[in-house]
């Protein structure tokens, strides 16, 4: 029984030492637990404070110097040196991180602000640009309009003195009146060239018209129009005619490229003109004896003949340069060529004229006049050379039409057969009749009448006109006058008085 | 004189006569010159047609009517003919003095035309 009272003693006993002992191990382990939560506490706490520094320091110096780097374009700056306290944290794997982000916005914001910045100064630019440009065509228009004004109205003045001065030429015989005249018309066909020349740099069109010319009066006529023309070499060019619509063209710029030539050599050198035919083109050739154009003045030359340097009237040089200027356009314009090239046979520069074929004619086949001097000369009808003459004379007064140089041929033949079978004898007496009556005519009928036609055929012999016989008469009227005042007492003057 | 149609207005006269504005005194426009034997080579191509005419005539020729044949100025062909004379391509008649009309004729002459008028 004690037993049991022992055991039932000591049971309970037991069982509170185990519960005791059971305690004490829990709270041993909550203390332990509790000791481990605060050294983690301690040490996020160190982490916070590691972390707030860090931040701070990052906001303060890094953040700023990461900027400034972004700014400068330098590479990545010095980086954050993150604390120990929170090595391996996924902050410290931001933190650190964090200027390398910051630089790299700042470049990008700044790169997309100079970006912008270059778009809006490039748009800056052209939008100058055209206005630039804008106002550069506004102004070679106004210039062009300027010099087309003024220039048409030089040339049609000009063209109109040169008409005026022709007709003088015609009308005055005196020496005097003919070397004045001249010297106008040289001068008027001088300002011509120039005046045209500025009209078609102003974008007009040649405004003389002519008909198809050979060759030979093309050069005449370019020579004409320049100063110094007398120093120019050229022969006879055959039958080669240009077309109507481009003589003015072709004359206008062979005109300049004379002008070139005379200015570029000296004064005593001739310039020659030469014609080579080839298949597909005339060549107009005019060399030279002057100083070669160098390289870069031939370079420039060729530029603009090929018409890169030459639109804009704005940009002239002085006259010579606004000459091939003109004929680069007229080149253009009329389907011919212009060529330069040094040097040449004399050392000089040689400037070639290329004229395609379809700016060519063939020769009209049988020109009135040639036929008719030749046909008419071995058989002139008329009772006898006289005769001849006399329908001669008035084929002459009626007409001034190269069919009456064909009878007047045809009629003066006459006299010099007469000659070869008279021994001499005729030959002589007959000059001073005819010229009587031919001189007689001239003055009396000056004024171009009718025209006749060209034919080959001489016109007939007929009695001569009243007023042939009246001019005969005032002459011989006069001759009487003459003679009278200087022989009063003469016996001829006093039988003529009697009669 | 071959070729097409002329403007005689486009080659100016002092082109024509090599830029000399003088004649010769004794060259008028009634003056009749023959051709002389002379190459022609060489001579301006205005002078040329003035030789043509002579090749086509084979007596004198006036002055006047040389311009008029060639449609060209009396002044211009009075300059032409000068320097051809100059250069020996044409002459003056020779003796033509000495065959002037019988004086008796020209009286005659004179007589008719007073009746006529």
């Amino acid at each position: 029984m004690i037993e049991l009272i022992v055991t039932a003693a000591a049971l309970p006993a037991l069982a509170g030492a185990g519960t005791a002992w059971h305690f004490w191990r829990k709270s041993d382990r909550a203390e332990r637990q509790a000791e481990l939560l605060r050294g983690h506490n301690d040490r996020l706490t160190q982490q916070l404070v590691a972390a707030e520094q860090c931040v701070g320091h990052l906001a303060a110096t890094v953040v700023p110097a990461a900027v400034s780097d972004g700014r400068s374009r330098g590479g990545q700056g010095a980086g954050l040196v993150v604390p120990p306290h929170l090595d391996g944290t996924p902050l410290a794997e931001h933190l650190r991180a964090l200027p390398g982000a910051v630089t790299a916005a700042v470049q990008e914001v700044r790169a997309q602000e100079r970006a912008a910045a270059v778009r809006a100064a490039e748009e800056a630019r052209q939008e100058a640009e055209l206005q630039v440009e804008k106002v550069r065509q506004e102004s070679v228009g106004v210039a062009r309009a300027a010099v087309r004004g003024f220039a048409n109205n030089v040339v049609a003045r000009a063209a109109r003195l040169g008409r005026a001065v022709s007709q003088g030429v015609r009308r005055h015989v005196s020496d005097e009146a003919y070397a004045t005249l001249v010297e106008i018309d040289h001068l008027a066909q001088q300002m011509l060239l120039t005046a045209s020349g500025y009209a078609v740099l102003a974008g007009d069109k040649l405004s003389r018209r002519w008909p198809a010319t050979t060759l030979t009066d093309i050069v005449q006529a370019a020579m004409g129009r320049i100063e110094g023309y007398e120093r120019i070499k050229h022969p006879e060019m055959g039958s080669v005619a240009v077309e109507g619509r481009a003589v003015e063209a072709v004359v206008h710029t062979l005109a300049v490229l004379l002008d070139n030539a005379l200015r570029y050599s000296p004064p005593s050198a001739s310039v020659h003109v030469s014609l080579e035919q080839g298949h597909h083109a005339c060549f107009l050739i005019v060399d030279d004896a002057g100083l070669r154009m160098d390289d870069e003045r031939l370079l420039w030359a060729s530029d603009v003949m090929s018409g890169k340097q030459r639109d804009d009237i704005t940009r002239l040089g002085a006259h010579p340069q606004t000459g091939l200027r003109v004929a680069s356009v007229l080149a253009e314009d009329y389907g011919f060529r212009v060529e330069l090239t040094a040097p040449n046979i004399y050392q000089g520069t040689r400037a070639m004229l290329v004229l395609p074929k379809h700016l060519l004619t063939s020769p009209a086949p049988a020109a009135p006049a040639a036929s008719a001097s030749r046909s008419a000369s071995p058989d002139a009808p008329g009772s006898g050379a006289q005769g001849a003459v006399d329908s001669a004379s008035q084929a002459v007064a009626g007409s001034s039409s190269p069919a009456a140089a064909g009878a007047i041929a045809g009629a003066t033949e006459r006299p010099a057969t007469a000659a070869t079978s008279g021994d001499g004898a005729g030959p002589a007496a007959e000059p001073p009749a005819r010229t009587a009556s031919g001189l007689t005519v001239r003055k009396r009928s000056k004024a171009p009448a009718v025209p006749r036609s060209t034919s080959a055929e001489p016109p007939a012999a007929g009695p001569g006109r009243p007023a042939i016989a009246a001019a005969w008469a005032e002459g011989t009227r006069r001759g009487r006058r003459d003679e009278t005042s200087q022989t009063p007492a003469g016996h001829d003057a006093a039988h003529d008085e009697g009669n | 004189m071959t070729g097409p149609r002329r403007d005689p207005d486009m080659v100016r006269p002092y082109v024509r006569t090599g830029g000399q504005v003088r004649a010769r005194d004794d060259v008028r426009p009634e003056s009749v010159v023959v051709a002389a034997n002379a190459p022609t080579e060489g001579l301006s191509p205005d002078a040329r047609r003035v030789m043509r005419l002579f090749a086509g005539a084979g007596g004198g020729l006036a002055v006047a009517d040389i311009a008029a044949a060639l449609e060209l100025p009396p002044s211009t062909v009075r300059i032409l003919v000068s320097s051809l004379m100059d250069s020996g391509h044409l002459a003056a008649p020779v003796a033509a003095a000495g065959h002037q009309p019988d004086f008796d004729l020209l009286q005659e002459v004179l007589r008719g035309l007073r009746s006529m008028v």
